[in-house]
């Protein structure tokens, strides 16, 4: 994984990443104390990672139509209170968000595991959008958050 | 409690993601081969879970409901139960607070 220079490195986070499930958890540390950087709250920062994973693992696990080594670009920008992520590749056209939503009240036996993923990200993250550009995909994510108080950021374990 | 009740036990530590949880389900498999009829699965060290854990999560409690068992899960954090309610699993899976609120149910 590679970190790129930013305009503003003090509110911008580049990372590109390959199409490997096993860069999931470093992307993650690295969002992980970037965002602490700005006292967001650790299960913000969970929710974060989370929508970052579903939509990166449902890329890698998709979208490609070989075992080729291709690069995924996150990006992390912090204006005010908001968090803005913007995540690109160059897989086949997808729009995450246009699936019907699942059935959280089925019954056990009744649930299936498909589009979970992409119901986690709507329901945690403030605003959600796609868009074809070129022959790539660009998901972008925006959130707000309330700055930590002091005493939260002991409380929660977020690993 | 009686061997024939013990329940086989599953305590991941960390992260349950889109990397491990193959891993996981494969470990979910073993102990649920060698105890079939209940399962624990303990979250009190997990920091982190995904949908791909989930999925592992709903396999397990699916297996153990066919085999005629019960099927506990315990120890969410908080960040971590808010996947599971929004998933809608809190409603469909036995959640309890602790290891030994769990064993409570195979006595």
């Amino acid at each position: 994984m590679r970190v790129g220079d930013a305009m503003d490195l003090s509110a911008e986070l580049c990372a590109v990443m390959s199409n490997r499930l096993a860069e999931i958890p470093e992307l993650a540390g690295m969002v992980e104390r970037f965002l602490q950087a700005f006292d967001v709250p650790g299960p913000t920062i969970f929710q974060i990672n989370l929508a970052l994973e579903e939509l990166i693992a449902n890329t890698i696990n998709y979208g490609y139509r070989d075992d080729g080594d291709y690069a995924i670009r996150v990006t992390i920008a912090m204006a005010g209170r908001e968090i803005s992520i913007r995540i690109e590749d160059d897989a086949a056209p997808f729009d995450p968000f246009a699936r019907a939503p699942v059935d959280t009240a089925a019954a056990i036996d009744d649930r299936g595991i498909g589009g979970l993923g992409i119901h986690l990200v709507k329901e945690m993250i403030d605003r959600v959008d796609y868009r074809r550009v070129g022959d790539r995909n660009h998901v972008t994510l925006r959130h707000s958050y309330a700055p930590a108080a002091a005493d939260d950021r002991v409380g929660e374990r977020e690993d | 409690m009686s061997d024939a009740q013990t329940p086989a036990l599953l305590h991941p530590s960390g992260r349950l993601d889109a990397n491990n949880s193959a891993q996981f389900e494969k470990d979910m498999l073993e102990v649920l081969d060698r105890s079939p009829h209940g399962m624990v699965m303990d979250f009190s060290e997990l920091g982190y879970v995904s949908s791909a854990g989930l999925r592992v999560v709903l396999l397990a409690a699916k297996k153990v409901k066919a085999a005629g068992g019960t099927f506990v899960l315990c120890g969410l954090s908080p960040s971590v139960s808010e996947v599971f309610k929004i998933s809608g699993f809190l409603s469909i899976l036995t959640v309890v607070p602790d290891r030994g609120a769990a064993l409570a149910r195979f006595s």
